[in-house]
């Protein structure tokens, strides 16, 4: 449910099933709207809404990788489905959905007035081409779970057949997915890949995809905003799409300007921007923000940061140490001390949001003694009184790497050392640059004790993949093959829950803190909406003052 | 003189391909690659081989080199890996944005440190001197993205007087004098930040060179004949101080490329140095290798034209040999 969090991308690492159930979140989105009546689209309206990095100008909806590029795509693009703010899917490109009786096969019903940027109609084979390419020999990125699933992908991403048996095209409105178990997360595939125009993809081959710039930079798409230029390092403008299928977009011009988030301060007070994102919680910060008239937005926060243990390792291959090691750490400080209270802690790989989050799990509350008594249990004691724990003649040390680039994490990484200390576990702290210390994780040969990471919770999807901690356990494998095969709200929940319950036993990870999301609405904005995982599901309806 | 210059080029050959070969290295050395931060990361391993191999990214180290080196000698810098560009076409996209800022200072510091240094060098020990040499060393001194950001603070934040990002207002579509006038108005920041420190080096150089020479005896005969301080001064002092400025402006131009990093993150300036930036994070190295390779050129380039007008404004020099 966590994409892992890097300060100018995210990744995608684990997920939560589609919701189904209304669930009660800590901070709901809000919305801003000071003027009741949405003004009618002003001729020259214009939001220009900052991005923290140069997107890579990969405006493709399956081949993206940055936050940067994907906010050009969910503007210009349009979705099968969008998630509403309890995270149910909502149909959009698609009308409606059916099951065969067996429920494996999923058909989809699409709309047929819909035309690309480009004046194109918009056709099943559109969406049957977005997804079937990503099954292809010659995709050139990772493939997603969802086409891992489609029957026949293994012949047809092998090269031995050439079609792709689960994807069938059955009239221009009508498309079907045939998977090899009821697949529930399908929705939430939709939701986060939009859907390509196969009349301009079609001219590439598979293969050349990622080196072609000018089809990558010129976006045609379905959704509310057109794109018109891309000028590197400066800024993306986006025109109002017309025809837009979901209404008149109420905004002329939408301009994605490249900021930093130490200029975007001065660059709000002085007018040079009207939407970014909040960095620092600081109230001082906020103060100033307050100050100049700008509004402040706060929700529930999407990404997580926690702690994955190598549970290989032999002093951490004990249960009990690696919850002693959670019950250590003061989490509710580091959400207090480094976010100014604005964020929340979390216990399994989901979000607390998720409708099928157990209400029961450990919460592994802050608690020294009961650390030091489970590590007592695990044989691990003072025994020359140095301070620190030893066993069989070893000391407890622990190295904890963590990735330079996220000012919070950075702070997080001695404040853990020092609350392991009073445990009697000394810590070594060891930061390198991003791809360096993801490295640590993504080689299994190689060992180690923790690393500070980081993902953003994809609504939907679960996968049952604990390599980065070097585990394994046939129950929750059994969970997870259980709720990845069934459509059944009732079998889902009651499986991710089993699921997420074992892993928080397990404690494979330390679960660390959730920052919540917040944006800054400059004086001349009127109507902003945005919830979690959607930012930008309702672009169409933001509106400014002239 | 052609002859000079031929030579000169293609002795710079093997220093180009020797930092290439070491850029190379020190990137694939490193642990990770590019392609870390564009797949999903729980992505496992045997699936991310076979996507390596996919796409030719397995291959021996040393026939990754070889394929580059083979592209590079035929003009062809390769494809970004995280932009899915052409590796020139990155870089001219940026390349007159980091022209304009780096000119503009180095105008910018001449303009002010030629005067003061001039003046400054002609009254040693008077008390202007000595507030400005005090001033220098505190310029020198104070680290560039602290000066950045006290500027931000007081010209945007608080005056609300100049622009802290970017090169144009977006959105707004300024076209001939106004679009100048807006450019202009993005570049004073920047700029000036980037000049600041360079003021107070090249200040520094030109009054100790200025002071020495007035003390030269074809100085003191030059006033000995009743010439007038401006007679003195401009053709012959001026001429004769600006050999050490060449070499020291030759030395810092490279030196304003990569000032340039900096500053063009802070104040979100499309240039080179924020696209090194990048590509050193994201392990980009088509585009690392590139961005190297060509400002190991424009270093290469500018030392050769420092040699030429040595031979300009000192006619002993003669660069035939």
């Amino acid at each position: 449910m966590l994409r892992s969090l890097v300060p100018h991308r995210r990744h995608r690492l684990m997920t939560a099933i589609v919701p189904i159930i209304a669930l009660s979140s800590l901070l709901h989105s809000e919305a801003v709207a000071q003027d009741a009546t949405p003004s009618k689209a002003e001729h020259g309206s214009l939001i220009r809404y900052a991005l923290w990095s140069n997107p890579k100008g990969t405006f493709h909806p399956t081949l993206y990788f940055t936050d940067y590029d994907r906010a050009v795509i969910f503007s210009v693009y349009g979705r099968l489905y969008t998630l509403d703010e309890k995270q149910n899917p909502v149909p959009s490109l698609a009308l409606s959905h059916e099951y065969s009786a067996d429920e494996r096969t999923l058909t989809l019903h699409l709309r047929k007035d819909v035309k690309w940027h480009d004046g194109q109609p918009f056709a099943a084979e559109d969406v049957a081409f977005t997804y079937g390419t990503q099954a292809h020999p010659d995709f050139p990125k990772d493939r997603p779970a969802f086409v891992k699933y489609l029957v026949g992908f293994e012949e047809y991403s092998a090269g031995e057949s050439q079609v792709l048996d689960g994807i069938k095209v059955i009239d221009a409105s009508t498309v079907s997915f045939t998977f090899k178990a009821p697949y529930a997360a399908a929705f939430a595939h939709f939701a986060d890949r939009p859907v390509l125009a196969r009349h301009i993809w079609e001219k590439v081959p598979i293969k050349n995809w990622v080196e072609a710039a000018d089809t990558l930079r010129k976006p045609v798409g379905t959704g509310p905003y057109k794109f018109v230029e891309f000028v590197p390092d400066q800024y993306i403008k986006l025109i109002r799409n017309d025809d837009y299928f979901g209404g008149h977009p109420k905004t002329e011009t939408i301009i994605f300007k490249i900021s930093n988030t130490q200029t975007a301060q001065s660059e709000l007070i002085n007018g040079e921007l009207d939407i970014a994102q909040i960095s620092s919680w600081n109230d001082r910060d906020l103060q100033t923000f307050r100050d100049a008239g700008i509004r402040i937005v706060e929700e529930a926060g999407t990404s997580g940061q926690y702690l994955p243990f190598d549970t290989r390792d032999p002093k951490l291959s004990d249960r009990r140490v690696r919850q002693a090691i959670i019950h250590a750490i003061n989490r509710q400080a580091l959400v207090d001390r480094l976010l100014f209270g604005h964020g929340r802690t979390f216990n399994s790989n989901a979000h607390p949001d998720s409708p099928y989050y157990p209400s029961d799990l450990n919460i592994y509350p802050y608690n020294p003694a009961k650390a030091k008594a489970l590590l007592a249990d695990a044989g691990w004691s003072d025994s020359n009184g140095d301070g620190v724990l030893d066993k069989n003649g070893q000391k407890f040390t622990f190295t904890l790497h963590y990735p330079i680039g996220n000012r919070t994490r950075e702070l997080s990484a001695p404040i853990i050392q020092q609350n392991l200390k009073a445990v009697g576990i000394e810590v070594a702290l060891v930061s390198a640059d991003f791809n360096t210390t993801l490295a640590i994780l993504q080689d299994p040969k190689r060992r180690y004790d923790g690393v500070l990471m980081g993902g953003t919770f994809r609504p939907g999807q679960y996968d049952n993949n604990f390599w980065w901690e070097r585990f394994n356990s046939e129950e929750l494998t059994r969970y997870s093959e259980a709720f990845n095969s069934t459509v059944d709200p009732n079998k889902l929940k009651e499986n991710v829950a089993g699921w997420l319950r074992g892993i928080n036993d397990e404690a494979i990870r330390a679960w660390l803190y959730i920052p919540n999301e917040g944006y800054v609405l400059g004086p001349r904005v009127t109507n902003y909406r945005s919830h979690p995982y959607e930012p930008f599901g309702d672009i169409a309806n933001w509106t400014v003052s002239k | 003189m052609l002859l000079y210059f031929i030579r000169r080029a293609l002795t710079a050959v093997p220093v180009l391909v020797g930092i290439s070969l070491a850029v190379f290295l020190l990137v694939h050395l490193q642990p990770g690659d590019p392609f870390v931060g564009m797949i999903s990361p729980d992505t496992t391993p045997e699936e991310k081989a076979e996507m390596l191999r996919r796409i030719g990214y397995l291959d021996p180290v040393w026939v990754q080199y070889l394929r580059w080196l083979g592209r590079a000698a035929r003009g062809d810098l390769g494809y970004s890996i995280q932009h899915g560009t052409a590796v020139q076409v990155l870089i001219g996209e940026r390349l007159h944005n980091t022209v304009l800022l780096a000119g503009s200072a180095l105008a910018l510091s001449l303009a002010v440190s030629l005067p003061l240094g001039l003046y400054t060098g002609l009254r040693r020990t008077g008390v202007a001197d000595m507030m400005l040499s005090n001033l220098s060393f505190v310029l020198v001194s104070i680290p560039a993205f602290f000066l950045a950001m006290v500027l931000i603070k007081l010209f945007a934040t608080e005056w609300r007087l100049l622009p802290t990002s970017g090169v144009v207002t977006v959105g707004m579509n300024y076209t001939g004098l106004a679009h100048i006038g807006d450019v202009a108005r993005h570049i004073v920041l920047p700029a000036s930040v980037l000049a600041i420190t360079n003021i107070a080096i090249l200040n520094r150089y030109l009054r100790s060179s200025v002071s020495d020479l007035i003390d030269h005896d074809f100085v003191r005969a030059l006033f000995a004949k009743g010439l007038s301080r401006r007679a003195v001064i401009v053709p012959h002092l001026l001429r004769n101080s600006a050999k050490p400025l060449i070499t020291v402006v030759s030395l810092e131009i490279p030196g304003l490329l990569s000032a340039a990093l900096l500053t063009e993150t802070i104040f979100n300036w499309p240039g080179i140095g924020r696209l090194s930036f990048e590509a050193v994070q994201g392990r980009d190295y088509p585009l690392l290798m590139g961005i190297v390779l060509f400002l190991a050129v424009v270093t290469l380039a500018i030392n050769l034209l420092a040699d030429l007008l040595y031979a300009v404004v000192d006619p002993r020099v003669r660069l035939v040999r």
